[in-house]
């Protein structure tokens, strides 16, 4: 164990740790909140880990960061790397975008000799990178690709005391991953997988439930859209002795390794497999286009609709036909590239009109740069093969911003509402039991249950990236005296879900007896996604700026201090720390049910 | 390597107990053998979470060898097997005894038949209820904090195994003492830092797993001694870095060192705040004064007043009075007729240190030969005492709910220190704040729970407004309960319970009657028509509007309620037409 890994130097930029004798993790921080990928909601930054080995010939660079970091790893190879200018010097990458394609090519000017260590799949990827060329910056320089040498499969490194195994783990996101084994260390290095975003010096977490949270988060948002083949990596990984894990993201983790590994595996069973299906295709997992799937797969995940994502550009024809004609709905994204959607996405479309069901949803969406033709291609040609579509295409300049990446999640919901509603009604044919449990005397106790009626509105970030949330709250009720709290139950997929996260505040607005039904009405229909939510209302502010109704009897401010998975819902027990009466005399709406199984 | 069998208990005949044996190295030279003792469900309210629990000795090997603690009489044939299997008995030369509780200390006679060369190591208390233990002759080696033990080289591993000890009375016993190996860096604890969870593992592997059970182990021993955990956790932190906390029930802590030395750290912390705190004495191996101790010791607890508990066998005259006279109330037992001279002379030590009108309360210690409990509260009246509850008597074998009653005397004591605190706080509270979180309506609701055990089954219920639908699907409630409610206890995870709601109609005498003061230990359900038999979790009140039989599935804390997610397994309503009693408040500050 390296529990006492040797901190060499650091500031609040980076963080270097010697493994053993020539083998360094530069750890580089992140500490800025304000990031707009669906991974980084829970705010604590992000950090990246890259590796440095290094003996009389050779430098190994294992996963280099992105261009911003460049300076600073030359620099610090400079520093802690002897006669670094005589060495060869060989890249080891499964991860790639086009930010590490440009700091791979600043390598390359500066250092020369360099040749790359990646799979198949990673070559394509960085192929197509490399020559794609930004037409605004016409005095972007070539540089010649340099050599490579690529594996297929297992492949082993020996370097005096360090013996390295370079294991491809191809996913949908990133189908050129390479994890790398050390064996005399006893180390992993796992790329993306089991990774969480945390801006954190130390060198492991101190112990398992100081990260759950985050790396559950992470998993939900970047792993459970391809679970079948995270959970068959995490059981091959379990059978190798293992004493470090080290992800790309985040601290290492070292405690309790068996227990995490089967947090990873549960984690994908509970993606239950009789759920209805939407398949997600995408192409060249780079960029903005799968951050767009990203945040519409975690708000489909937030019903109880499963999504299966396929990057057409890896899978086989039969794959992908399967995977359509099994699938409830279907999400086709594409970049445009050149003028044009890449040629898998082509013939993705091409098997969409094939197999697919025309009495199912589709959704379209990508991201462009100069133009979109990609969009309107996909779009006409569903349209003529008469396809309905779920949304309307999602066509989005360059990278979306906060409230447009909470939007996107919302489209998501209510596209996976869709489909479930959808699949309920060829069931519900067939099945007499939704009469009965109107009778069930089980839910008819349950319904005698009552709760206040509540607005609860939350409101989380400055002005350009505000993003803002209400619901029907009557689930609610005190749960301590000193220091006053509430209790609130949140279903899972509610928009305003994402913004009751550990600390986030809110307001509770109490409704009266005598006006309830006014805002009944206007909080119980659907909103649409991203659409305001107060619009007409009497607004004022609490003290951390969250929204008052002014129609209400009383309103309280309070934050997010824990959080209980229960069932469909998240209990939520939160601090109260102001609150005022609006309305002295009126009594407080209460509501009561017939029934148990519905709000 | 494990070999399980099934004994019968003898005395009982009818159960059967699954027992096991495990042994495994843990650290260089040093084995544990662990008996896991899988159905203990004892009715002690340590117990409460109802996961079994082991027993932990260990063998180190060092020039010389020792072997520290034993292991509950139960497991004598497994035991002494695993010990034979593992080394000769003839080169055991030390015996080291953490503390001398028998379930840790009951098979010493059976190693001294074995060998009668072997060196009894122990505080001086700890060697003399060994004595009176076994009762037979025996080389001893008292020590204190400080001392040093060394086991010379092991051949094999070069390693030097020098053991430091390190006091740690009432932890929870007074004869406690740690060992900590240089060699390995391993801290023995025996009680401390324990927990009952009987698993195949012998690691801390999991910790959401077994978090519970940590803490609920800690509020049941430790959190009475806070202030003596606190001293011990200055002590360990003096040496150097531990690699593995070797406790002597539960899995051994060596994943997490650090997190369950923290979360120790921080419980005893936050409980020995403020200065007003409850002297619990009792007399150590005395009847049932002990576990009876604890008992009321456990409910001072719930009620967030601290407690400090004082063998009056073992305290030193100076200790007990600075505790007596700094208390604000001192719980006294019965003690035995013949008590011998140092008890007696501890007694005239806690009856000169009492002030005149501080509270106390007495109970019986049920020792056989007790000093009559009215001569007693006859004697404290007389000192010109205040009596803060009636004297608790026992009369037959304790059973689960004498204990029950106790714990809910100590949360009545506990309630009554800090009633004056509790005034305080409530007028704290931000006014408007309190105003608008007043406006929060809920039901009325009565919550009942039952808990059956081998031949005995207590009940008990609660008045409850703060509950609420928490999922559909499977259908699931939330009720927050204080902490320090009597029926806490009896929702924990896997329990079952039952939510009645109250009728708008005629809500009033079931209200008032749950909402009374029961005496601790009453009959909640005297002179209430209850339906016994149509909800598993408890009494369902023949006058309620719909009930709701529930399983407990997870807890959340706050800081002075727990939030309790129960799935609804059963219910019904009994008259449609009619709504739920609404409470509406004006303020926030009270229920």
């Amino acid at each position: 164990m390296i529990t006492k890994a040797k901190d060499l130097s650091s500031n609040d930029k980076f963080h270097l740790f010697t493994l053993c004798k020539d083998f360094i993790c530069i750890r580089f921080l992140d500490k800025s909140k304000e990031k707009f990928e669906l991974e980084f909601n829970l705010e604590k930054g992000t950090s990246f880990n890259s590796f440095l080995i290094s003996n009389k010939e050779k430098l190994f660079i294992l996963y280099p960061p992105e261009i911003n970091n460049l300076e600073l790893l030359k620099q610090l190879i400079i520093e802690n790397v002897n006669d670094y200018k005589s060495k060869q010097i060989t890249i080891i990458t499964g991860h790639i975008n086009p930010k590490i394609i440009d700091s791979i090519k600043e390598i390359s000017k500066s250092f020369g000799h360099l040749e790359i260590i990646c799979t198949n799949p990673g070559f394509k990827l960085i192929n197509e990178l490399w020559n794609q060329k930004n037409p605004r910056n016409k005095n972007s320089l070539e540089i010649e690709l340099p050599r490579f040498n690529l594996i297929k499969k297992e492949f082993h490194i020996d370097l005096d005391e360090i013996s390295l195994d370079l294991l491809p783990t191809p996913t949908a996101r990133w189908p050129g991953g390479v994890m790398i084994y050390e064996k005399n260390q006893e180390i992993l290095l796992s790329e993306k997988i089991f990774s969480a975003h945390i801006a954190s010096s130390d060198w492991s977490e101190k112990n398992r439930i100081s990260t759950e949270s985050d790396r559950k988060f992470f998993y939900d948002c970047l792993m459970a859209p391809m679970s079948s083949q995270i959970t068959s990596i995490t059981e091959k990984i379990a059978e190798f002795s293992i004493k470090t894990i080290i992800p790309i993201h985040g601290p290492a983790i070292e405690y309790s390794l068996n227990s995490f590994l089967n947090d990873y595996i549960r984690w994908g069973q509970n993606v239950s497999h009789n759920n209805p299906k939407i398949v997600l295709i995408y192409a060249s997992a780079y960029g903005n286009t799968a951050s767009i799937g990203d945040a519409l797969a975690k708000g489909i995940n937030k019903t109880a609709v499963d999504v299966i994502s396929i990057n057409c550009e890896f899978s086989s024809n039969e794959e992908l036909s399967n995977a359509i004609q099994n699938a409830d709905g279907y999400l086709i994204g594409s970049p445009t590239i050149g003028g044009h959607a890449p040629t898998p996405i082509i013939s993705a479309l091409g098997s969409i009109l094939s197999d697919g069901d025309r009495k199912k949803p589709v959704g379209i969406f990508g991201s462009f740069g100069w133009s979109g033709e990609a969009i309107d291609l996909l779009e006409s040609k569903l349209k003529d093969g008469g396809f309905k579509f779920g949304f309307d295409p999602i066509r989005i300049k360059f990278s979306p911003n906060k409230p447009k990446i909470k939007e996107l999640e919302e489209i998501g919901t209510h596209f996976g509402r869709k489909i479930l509603k959808n699949s309920r009604q060829k069931t519900r044919k067939s099945d007499t039991g939704m009469i009965s449990s109107k009778t069930n005397p089980t839910l008819q106790a349950l319904g005698r249950v009552i709760g206040s009626l509540c607005i609860l509105t939350a409101s989380k970030g400055d002005t350009e990236n505000n993003l803002t949330g209400a619901m029907l709250a009557s689930w609610v009720s005190q749960a301590s005296f000193s220091p006053p709290g509430i209790s609130i139950a949140v279903a899972k997929d509610r928009a305003v879900e994402s913004l009751l996260q550990k600390g986030d505040k809110f307001a509770l607005n109490i409704l009266s007896e005598k006006n309830f039904k006014d805002y009944l009405k206007k909080f119980s229909k659907p909103f649409k996604p991203g659409e305001n939510r107060f619009t007409d209302l009497n607004i004022e502010k609490t003290p951390n700026d969250q929204i008052i109704i002014l129609g209400s009897l009383a309103w309280l401010e309070g934050f997010v201090k824990e959080r209980m998975e229960c069932g469909d819902h998240y209990v939520i027990y939160a601090e109260v720390q102001y609150g005022n009466l609006l309305n002295k005399d009126d009594l407080t709406a209460v509501h009561h049910r017939k029934s148990g199984s519905n709000y | 390597m494990t070999s399980s069998v099934n004994t019968p208990i003898s005395n009982l005949g009818e159960t059967k107990q699954k027992l096991s044996i495990q042994s495994q190295e843990f650290a260089n030279d040093s084995i544990t053998i662990r008996s896991l003792d899988w159905d203990r469900s004892r009715f002690d309210i340590e117990f409460g979470l109802r996961n079994g629990t082991t027993y932990n000795s260990f063998l180190v090997k060092g020039e010389k060898l020792a072997i520290i603690d034993t292991s509950h009489s139960k497991f004598e044939k497994l035991w002494l097997k695993e010990l034979l299997n593992q080394v000769d008995p003839k080169c055991i030369e030390f015996l080291i005894t953490s503390h001398t509780e028998p379930d840790h200390s009951g098979l010493i006679s059976n190693l001294i038949e074995l060998n009668n060369d072997i060196t009894i190591v122990g505080s001086k208390l700890a060697l003399k209820f060994i004595e009176d233990q076994i009762h037979q002759p025996f080389k001893r080696l008292e020590v204190k904090s400080g001392d040093n033990l060394d086991l010379g080289f092991n051949a094999i591993s070069g390693i030097h195994h020098n053991i430091e000890f390190i006091s740690a009375p009432n932890l929870h016993w007074p004869d406690t003492i740690f060992s900590f190996d240089h060699g390995t860096k391993v801290l023995y604890t025996c009680d401390a830092f324990g927990l009952h969870y009987c698993s195949d593992d012998c690691f801390d592997s999991n910790q959401n797993e077994i978090i519970s059970d940590f803490r609920f182990y800690y509020d049941c021993l430790m959190g009475p001694n806070a202030r003596s955990v606190l001293q011990a956790i200055k002590r360990i932190n003096k040496l150097p870095e531990l690699n593995t906390i070797a406790v002597g029930h539960g899995p051994l802590l060596k994943n997490h060192v650090s997190f369950w030395k923290d979360k120790y750290y921080e419980w005893s912390f936050n409980k020995s705040k403020g200065n007003d705190f409850v002297c619990v004495c009792y007399i150590s191996d005395y009847g049932y004064c002990d576990r009876l101790s604890q008992a009321i010791a456990h409910g001072i607890g719930k009620a967030d007043a601290q407690v400090q508990l004082v063998d009056l066998r073992s305290s030193d005259p100076q200790e007990l009075t600075a505790l007596v006279s700094d208390s604000k109330a001192v719980v006294i037992p019965t003690w035995p007729i013949d008590a011998d001279n140092d008890l007696k002379n501890s007694l005239g030590t806690l009856f000169a240190a009492l002030k005149p009108k501080q509270l106390t309360a007495i109970f019986d210690s049920f020792g056989g030969n007790d000093e009559p409990i009215d001569t007693l509260a006859h004697k404290l009246r007389e000192l010109g005492q205040k009596e803060a509850l009636s004297p608790l008597r026992v009369k037959k074998n304790p059973d689960p709910n004498i204990y029950q009653e106790f714990e809910e005397a100590g949360t009545d004591l506990g309630q009554l220190i800090n009633k004056k605190k509790n005034i305080e706080t409530m007028k704290s509270l931000d006014t408007n704040l309190d105003k608008a979180l007043g406006r929060l309506s809920g039901g009325l609701y009565v919550v009942t729970a039952r808990e059956d055990t081998e031949n005995s089954s207590k009940q008990s219920a609660m008045v409850a407004s703060w509950v609420s639908q928490a999922s559909f699907s499977p259908p699931g409630i939330t009720v927050a309960v204080a902490k320090d409610r009597a029926i806490e206890s009896f929702m924990q995870v896997g329990s079952t319970f039952v939510v009645n709601i109250l009728r708008e109609d005629n809500y009033q005498k079931m209200f008032r009657h749950f909402l009374k003061r029961f005496a601790p230990g009453a009959d909640r359900f005297a002179d209430v028509d209850i339906i016994e038999n149509i909800a598993v979790g408890g009494p369902v009140l023949a006058d309620s509007l719909a009930y709701l039989d529930c399983e407990v599935s997870s807890r959340l804390e706050t800081p002075d309620h727990w939030i309790i997610y129960g799935k609804v397994e059963n219910g019904n309503v009994s008259d449609l037409s009619c709504k739920t009693a609404v409470h509406h408040r004006k303020v926030a500050n009270h229920y």
